[in-house]
Parts: C-alpha cells; sequence; structure tokens
C-alpha cells in the first residue's frame, strides 16, 4: 500500500490529460469542465498529476487507504483483459463495460454515440436507482443489483451470469471511477475558483496542498459514500401493502392512486402526461445533458458578449480601449476553445418521462423498487421526490400514498386508453 | 496502516484549526455598504414562454436574469465574503439569533421569492407553495428535489457551501428559476430595489468580498473606490472596527451583463 508522501510523487512528469504510462491507454481529464472554467495548461497537468498519485492508472489503479477502496477488487477488474491458465478472468472493466462507459468513466466509449440513453457518465457521483435518500449516494447492494438485472429498456445488459466476486469487483470499480471523477471536479473546481493563473499546485512539496486535497476535497466525497448504507428508506411495516390482498382492496388502493396522479399534491400528470405515456413535460433534460446543453449555450451568448465589447470599443479611448481590446482578444480565445470542445460532445437529449403504459420498469419491477422512485425521485432527472428528502424530514406524500401510486403504476398498462380521463385540479396544459 | 495514517492525519488537521482560530480573534467588527448601478444601457432579457397552467400565465411572471431598478440600480447583484476552502471567519455574536432562524423560498405566482435566496450551512430552508398549482423544487446544491404541494411545504437543512449562487429551478414550469447561495457565514448580501446593500459586523481586516450578477457572473474589472475588482470579480476590502466602508456608488458596465 502506498503511503501518501509517495502518492504525490508517483505520477510527475506523465504528460498532461494522460497517466503514467504510453502504451496503455490513459485517463482523460473532463474537458468540457476544463475548457468551461479556462484551466491552464499547467494546472490541467497539475490536476493529471495529483489524480495519477491519488487512484493510479486504468491499468494499475491505487486504492488510497483514505478512500476505502479495495485494492483487490479494483485490480481484479482493472487492467487489459486476460485468461490466466486456471481460466480465471482478468481486466473485467474492459472486457464488460468499457465500450459504452469509457475508459474514465466518462459514458462516452466507442457506442456511447449510436445508444439512447446514452450509457451513464459516472463522474458526478449520481445515480438513478438506488434505495437511498435523493442526495445520498447509492449502496453497494443497488450497484450490484443494476448489474446483475440491467436496466430494462436500455442497451444496458444483465449480468446475471457472472459470480458474484466478479460483480462485486465491477461495482467497487464504479464506485472507484465516480470517486476519482468527483475527485477531479473538485479540484477543477479549486483551481478555478481559488488559485491565481501562475500559483504552484503540488502537494508534493507543500504539506498544506496535500491537506487541503485530502480533508476538504476527498473528506465529502468519501464521506458521503460510507454513509449511503445509513441513508436507506426503509418502508413502514404498517404501511406495505400485503403480497396477496383482496381484488377489492388492490381496486380502492389504484382509485386512490389514480387521484394522487392527477392531482395537484403528487402532480405526475405534469411529465408522464394524462395518458401516462410520457407525453407531458419533454422539454427538459437530466443533469449529464443539461451540462453540455449549458456549455453550448455560453458558447453561443459569448457572440453577443462579443459583440458588446465591440460597441464598447467604437467609443472608448486610451486605457480603456486598451482593456477592451485585450478582453475582446480574451473572449474570442475563449469562443474558439469552445467551439473546438463542442464538436467533441455527444449532442444532448431532452429527458423523456417514462411511458408509464409499457410495464418496463428501468430502476426494477418490485414494489420496492417503484416505491423508491417515487419517494426519492430519480437523482440527475427532473423526476422530484415525493417522500421525506431526508430521515425525518417532511415528506409531500405520505408511505400509505406512496404505495398507493405504486399500486397504479402497476395497474397503468392495463387501463383502456379510453377510460375517461380525469379533469385534473388546475394542472391543464395550455398551448401558448 | 490506513487507519494509523488517517489518525495522524486528522491530529495535524486539529492543530492547524486551532491555531486559526486564535489568529482569527477579531480585533472588532465592521460593516461595508454600497450601492451598484449599471452603467450604459442594459441589455433587454428575453420574455419567458409561459405556457403551462392558466394560473401561471395569469400571473404573467417576468424574467428576472436582469432586473434594473430607478436611476439604473442593479437589483439582485449578490456582494458576499469570501472565505478560502479550509479556512473560517469569525462570526459576530449578533448573528447568533439568524443562525436558529429558517430562510423561507416561496413559489408564489410562479416564480421564486426570493428570486436570490442566502442561506448559512446549519440554516433550515422551508420551501413553501403559495399558488393553487402544485411545482417541484429542485435545488441541486443541496441535491435536493421534491414536489411541493399546493399550500404546501417542506424542509431541508442546508448542507454544504457553495462557491458561487447556484440555480432553483421548478421542472414542472421550466420558466421558473431562482438561485441559492449557501455560505458557512452569514456575510453575504443581495442587493435591492435600490441597488444598495450592506453587510454588518464583519470582523475587522482584510477580507475578500465577492461580487456576482445572475446574467453577469463574476462582475470583473470593476472599478471600486480604491483598486477595481480582479478576474474573478473579487476585491480585497479593509473593514475598520467600529466603522462602516461605504463604496458608494459602484458602475458595473452594461456590457457585462450578457
Amino acid at each position: 500500500m502506498l503511503s501518501r508522501s509517495t502518492w504525490l510523487v508517483t505520477c510527475v512528469g506523465a504528460i498532461a490529460v494522460a497517466g503514467c504510462s504510453e502504451s496503455s491507454p490513459p485517463f482523460r481529464l473532463n474537458m468540457t469542465n476544463v475548457v468551461a472554467k479556462q484551466i491552464s495548461l499547467d494546472h490541467q497537468q497539475a490536476i493529471a498529476n495529483i489524480l495519477g498519485g491519488m487512484f493510479g492508472t486504468p491499468d494499475e489503479p491505487i486504492a488510497l487507504p483514505e478512500t476505502g477502496l479495495d485494492q483487490r477488487l479494483l485490480a481484479m477488474a482493472a487492467g487489459p483483459v486476460w485468461s490466466d491458465k486456471e481460466g480465471g478472468k482478468h481486466g473485467l472493466y474492459r472486457r464488460h463495460c468499457v465500450h459504452c462507459h469509457g475508459i474514465s468513466g466518462d459514458g462516452q466509449g466507442p457506442t456511447a454515440a449510436i445508444l439512447n440513453p446514452y450509457p451513464r457518465d459516472y463522474r458526478p457521483g449520481i445515480f438513478k436507482f438506488k434505495s437511498t435518500y435523493t442526495s445520498g449516494e447509492p449502496t453497494l447492494g443497488d450497484l450490484e443489483k443494476t448489474l446483475h438485472d440491467g436496466i430494462p429498456g436500455t442497451a444496458m445488459p444483465s449480468f446475471a451470469l457472472l459470480p458474484p466476486d466478479e460483480i462485486r469487483a465491477l461495482v467497487e470499480y464504479v464506485k472507484y471511477l465516480s470517486v476519482r471523477g468527483q475527485m477531479e471536479a473538485a479540484l477543477e473546481n479549486h483551481v478555478a475558483e481559488e488559485l491565481d493563473a501562475n500559483a504552484k499546485f503540488d502537494p508534493a512539496t507543500d504539506p498544506a496542498v496535500q491537506q487541503l486535497i485530502v480533508k476538504d476535497l476527498l473528506g465529502p466525497i468519501v464521506e458521503s459514500w460510507n454513509g449511503a448504507k445509513d441513508q436507506v428508506i426503509r418502508p413502514e411495516d404498517g404501511a406495505i401493502p400485503p403480497a396477496e390482498r383482496p381484488a377489492g382492496d388492490i381496486a380502492a388502493s389504484v382509485k386512490a392512486g389514480r387521484e394522487l396522479f392527477f392531482g395537484p399534491k403528487a402532480n405526475c400528470v405534469k411529465c408522464h402526461g394524462p395518458t401516462a405515456l410520457g407525453d407531458g413535460q419533454q422539454t427538459d433534460y437530466d443533469t449529464w445533458n443539461k451540462a453540455n446543453f449549458d456549455f453550448i449555450t455560453a458558447t453561443n451568448d459569448k457572440i453577443s458578449q462579443i459583440d458588446s465589447l465591440r460597441q464598447d470599443l467604437a467609443k472608448a479611448t486610451g486605457d480603456e480601449a486598451e482593456q477592451l481590446r485585450k478582453q475582446i482578444l480574451e473572449a474570442q480565445a475563449e469562443y474558439g476553445s469552445r467551439s473546438k470542445r463542442i464538436a467533441a460532445l455527444l449532442p444532448p437529449r431532452n429527458a423523456i418521462p417514462r411511458n408509464l403504459r409499457e410495464g418496463v420498469y428501468r430502476g426494477g419491477r418490485r414494489p420496492i423498487d417503484i416505491f423508491w422512485r417515487v419517494s426519492a425521485g430519480i437523482p440527475g432527472t427532473p423526476m422530484p421526490a415525493s417522500g421525506p428528502a431526508a430521515e425525518g424530514a417532511p415528506g409531500t406524500l405520505t408511505q400509505q400514498e406512496i404505495w398507493q401510486l405504486v399500486d397504479y403504476v402497476y395497474s397503468l398498462p392495463f387501463e383502456p386508453a379510453s377510460m375517461p380521463q380525469k379533469k385534473p385540479i388546475n394542472t391543464e396544459v395550455v398551448s401558448k | 496502516m490506513s487507519k494509523r495514517s488517517f489518525g495522524t492525519f486528522v491530529v495535524a488537521a486539529l492543530a492547524t484549526t486551532l491555531m486559526g482560530s486564535i489568529s482569527a480573534q477579531a480585533a472588532g467588527w465592521g460593516s461595508v455598504k454600497g450601492r451598484i448601478v449599471v452603467d450604459g444601457t442594459p441589455p433587454k432579457v428575453a420574455p419567458l414562454v409561459v405556457s403551462k397552467d392558466q394560473y401561471c400565465i395569469d400571473k404573467k411572471p417576468v424574467n428576472e436574469a436582469i432586473v434594473v431598478g430607478k436611476e439604473n440600480a442593479l437589483v439582485n447583484a449578490v456582494v458576499y465574503l469570501r472565505v478560502a476552502t479550509g479556512q473560517k471567519v469569525q462570526v459576530a455574536p449578533s448573528y447568533d439569533a439568524q443562525a436558529k432562524e429558517s430562510v423561507v423560498l416561496d413559489n408564489n405566482g410562479c416564480s421564486f421569492h426570493p428570486h436570490i435566496t442566502l442561506i448559512r450551512v446549519g440554516q433550515m430552508l422551508d420551501i413553501k407553495n403559495s399558488d393553487p398549482v402544485g411545482h417541484n423544487t429542485n435545488v441541486a446544491v443541496f441535491a435536493f428535489n421534491q414536489t411541493i404541494p399546493s399550500n404546501g411545504q417542506s424542509q431541508i437543512k442546508a448542507s454544504t457551501a457553495g462557491a458561487l449562487p447556484t440555480p432553483v429551478v421548478c421542472n414542472i414550469h421550466p420558466f421558473m428559476k431562482g438561485y441559492i447561495l449557501s455560505q458557512e457565514h452569514p456575510y453575504m448580501a443581495v442587493t435591492g430595489d435600490d441597488g444598495t446593500f450592506e453587510i454588518k459586523d464583519i470582523p475587522a481586516g482584510k477580507h475578500d468580498f465577492q461580487f456576482w450578477h445572475e446574467a453577469g457572473g463574476y462582475l470583473k474589472n470593476v472599478a471600486l473606490k480604491e483598486g477595481k475588482t480582479d478576474n474573478r470579480g473579487r476585491a480585497a476590502l479593509t473593514i475598520a472596527d467600529g466603522k462602516t466602508l461605504d463604496l458608494g456608488d459602484i458602475k458595473v458596465k452594461a456590457s457585462s451583463l450578457k
């Protein structure tokens, strides 16, 4: 295991945005973020060095003690694909995941552009299908379930045929890529918000920088992952509907759930639409696509910024004119680097609410899965929580009401589309 | 081994914190105030496209990305003390009561009130809905997104600080947009309808202040009485015990609000 003093220097000298080795695929920096925050080449190099020291390379990952990651499991998942004489499989991530999720876990593997939805980018550490409160990280069990069952309705297959220890190793590696990605974002934010353009950022020579990285930047990320198991939303015993119920009870529950679906309290109709075909609000974005959409919008805004600076320049003289010329050149350079980056982005796609009449449930089809979706919402998407935001916080719906919605959701694929729609209260969709 | 290395690290961290708090002992308290105005003709903002819920359409919510008051006063600019990561600033006892109060964010007339919410880490954020239509309030900085029914209310604890104000949105009504700034300390202000702001009881000494606006982002290269803001919209200001530093009129170029 590496001690802290060595992790900081292992990668010094590596070229910017690349790992230590020249022949194997490197981790890449999040260039959208780097360009948006105008991080200098020197600082990109510093960030790559720090990440290399803390997390190693795709061939030789490091489980830094402070992250709580498991070195043995990471070694199973990392590196090139090969099999040993006994038939043991190595390089599991590159065998099963990399073609969609990419070496850096950025969701931009070679197949990403032809998939809809795009593969998940692990780097923000946000996961949709989990058992925890909205703000919590998923438990390892949540991630294991996603690997085991796959995500119905998407390109994500089931890996149920893999032995449990291989699934466990892959989950550890996904967590590793997330923690690494979250750390990268924290470093980039720190550099952009707090460092002067020429300031050194080298933990190997400055203990204060080392402490800042481990305590202030890495600390909260690790804490959030470690706390996930205490964030699980547990249904109250009394509220869980029994598996075997009289038909009348189910019908009553479905009816109550339907009222909630159309009513202003749960407001499901707004996005899922009056027929639940997912045809309500269709112009929104999830957090991953929104990042790209905002980047493109801000780039286009630069054009009008440059225009108005030019108008100022026409009226200005002396020092002020000189300063404006400098600002125009800077803005033009930024526009140029942003435009180049846009060419490499996956085109942003809208988040389309689920068509609930298909009976395909991405996060799992058990009642508890639907319960968690309604209670905590779907993090990273526009889907809001209807239950509490944390243990003891006020929820919008009671657990009983959430179970009624679960029953209604289950009934929707069988509800005749011609069934008269309830007139929504103050929720009419008005065309402009 | 991993346990030990982390333990050593925590001890070292504690020692620095203690030293930090001793040297940060305030030698009195002072204030800063000023008025932010737009220099030139402020750019026009696009009208909001309100196509959902007759109630919202009737309420005619306006685009608050740039709001200019009388005499070109720039409304909703944000001024706050900036503390570097890992550092702390001493908070005056006069803020003790405020720390226990909750901050209210109301969905009213299909728009967020206040437009920019200021909150201290640890304070409770009460999210209300005074409208007859349902909303959801999505506060990304706290990873909070919950449906708020008509006349309903929810609550969340401000769990983390953000370097800059971040958006608050309603996904049901995409034209609704607000901002929230969360800091470890109470030294922040939003300019009012007359463009003025005041931050009271700041520890005497030199501090970095951030100037920010929704449309302008960092308010950079803005001339102050002494010097100007840097390329991140920041300036180091010296606060004197018992005195109010009056920055007077701070002129923000209209072209920087795009």
